[in-house]
């Protein structure tokens, strides 16, 4: 079953990686500090309440004795330890000091100094945490118990915990910290990946990933690039092959195509054979477009240089399209504002993939409704729009594929290379060529490129 | 066989379980627990049963 959560990125991976073990280790270390002190604190606090009772029962016994006033050496005990100390002498209670009244903080070591043997115990009868010591005196028939407060104690562990938790915090923090820089530099090299694919899937064949010394890159860095000269190497290879099969078969279709229209007008050929001589030279014609088109590809996979650019007016060239391929001028719309936008060009190239473009809206979309010139930001775009029965969302993308022929349009007329022309024209002009759903209905064609210069 | 998720949910849980642990211990103890103290660790003259005999008595 898949997860209802979104996929994490990489980088989300890796933060979330180094937060977790920071936060790991910081607990880790943190709980075991805090157990280790709080260990030691306690037991300190045990022996030295301990000591204090000892010292104490000592004095006490003394007194008995030597039949000094109980209750004054009792009120001078308090005086100096701060505790509240519970005496019982035969049958008769003593206790002075803040529990006086209260005898629970030491009912749970009563039964063991009854049977004669030191006790301690840490007690919740009190407010604030206290220890209660019980030491029996049968010497004196006399048992002695001191409950003391232990909030210094208390205070200190707080304090111990405040701190710890604080540092936890800020280690955590700082391994989020470390986890954001680390994965942007793990993701340099990635991107630097994913930036050259892109440019070679744009067509710039000539990317390389520059070499690097990092020995732990320095395997893909060479694996990419030989797998770049793989396919850059097969796909001239190919285009070389197509271009000489186009260029060897040239001069024959020629020939063929000739001779097919002097037989067709051969006053002794039957009708039987008229109309097969017809459709041999319609396929024909097909055929020698498909070369045509297959040689003007190969001349745009050879970039074109600087020498064939030429600055030119957008609607100089759209008009010029338009009345190559006979159309009303009526049909360009240009709003006032975007009548001067220019383009840096090879004009021919351009007119070739906007005729190729109104050729595609007159065999499959019933002919052009409108060619509108619009300026995106930095781009202008040309918009050849129908009202035919469009392209399926699906197919927008595939029919700039080569040989691409969608449904009915595949007995129709055409190579199936004319929208891969002007995809590839767009793209060595540094533009674009998508196809949108027309309103309300059919095909617009948007051919991007690039401004040349900001109009006045 | 365990998975990766299964993994973490436990590695969640047991530090979870250690967190509690430690907060159920933090403070100062006050379970009312008693802790009775060796004879050997008392001094002998508080729990002796009898006053020691005076010089004077010898």
């Amino acid at each position: 079953m898949r997860s209802p959560l979104p996929t994490r990125g990489l980088r989300a991976a890796v933060i979330i990686a180094f937060a977790s073990g920071a936060l790991l280790i910081s607990l880790m270390f943190a709980i075991t500090t805090y157990l280790s002190t709080r260990h030691y604190t306690v037991d300190q606090r045990e022996r030295s309440a301990l000591r204090q009772a000892y010292n104490d029962a000592g004095r006490v016994k003394s007194a008995l004795l030597r039949g000094v006033d109980i209750r004054t050496r009792l009120d001078a005990l308090r005086a100096s330890s701060h505790a509240t100390i519970y005496l019982r002498v035969g049958r008769r209670w003593y206790a002075v000091g803040r529990e006086a009244g209260n005898r629970a903080p030491i009912k749970h070591v009563i039964p063991a100094v009854r049977a004669g043997s030191v006790a301690f115990s840490w007690t919740s009868a009190t407010a604030a945490p206290s220890s209660a010591v019980g030491v029996p005196l049968p010497a004196v028939d006399a048992e002695y118990y001191e409950v003391t407060q232990a909030k210094r104690l208390q205070s200190t562990l707080r304090t111990v915990e405040a701190t710890l938790a604080v540092c936890a915090a800020l280690t955590t923090l700082a391994g989020i910290l470390l986890g954001w820089f680390a994965s942007r530099r793990v993701l340099v090299p990635l991107n630097d990946v994913a930036d050259a694919a892109a440019r070679i899937a744009a067509g710039k064949l000539d990317t390389r990933l520059p070499p690097t010394r990092d020995p732990d890159l320095a395997t893909l860095v060479t694996s990419f690039n030989m797998m770049v000269d793989g396919v850059s190497s097969r796909i001239e290879h190919d285009a070389r092959f197509a271009a000489n099969v186009s260029h060897e078969l040239r001069t024959p279709v020629a020939t063929l195509t000739t001779s097919l229209g002097v037989l067709q007008h051969d006053p002794d050929l039957s009708e039987r054979s008229r109309t097969a001589v017809g459709i041999m030279n319609t396929e024909l014609i097909r055929f020698r477009q498909a070369l045509e088109d297959l040689i003007a590809l190969e001349h745009l996979d050879t970039d074109i240089g600087d020498a064939d650019l030429e600055v030119v007016a957008v609607n100089d060239v759209v008009s010029n399209v338009v009345r190559e391929s006979h159309l009303d001028a009526a049909i360009v719309e240009i709003p006032e504002a975007d009548a001067g936008l220019e383009v840096r060009v090879n004009q021919l190239q351009i007119r070739s993939a906007l005729s190729n473009l109104i050729r595609n809206a007159n065999s499959h979309g019933g002919g052009v409704s409108a060619i509108r010139i619009v300026r995106r930001g930095d781009l202008v775009e040309i918009h050849v729009q129908d009202n035919g029965p469009g392209v399926p969302a699906a197919d927008r993308a595939r029919i700039f594929e080569r040989f691409t022929r969608l449904g009915a349009r595949r007995s129709g007329p055409g190579s199936g290379l004319g929208l891969s022309i002007v995809d590839r024209t767009a793209a060595v002009h540094g533009g674009s060529v998508e196809c949108r759903a027309n309103s309300p209905q059919g095909a617009d064609f948007v051919f991007s490129l690039p401004l040349a210069t900001e109009p006045a | 066989m365990r998975t990766t998720g299964s993994r973490r949910r436990l590695a969640a849980a047991l530090l979870a379980l250690a967190v509690a642990m430690t907060v159920g211990a933090c403070g100062v103890p006050r379970d009312d627990e008693v802790h009775l103290i060796s004879p050997k660790r008392v001094p002998h003259h508080l729990v002796a049963p009898s006053p020691p005999a005076s010089p004077a008595a010898r």
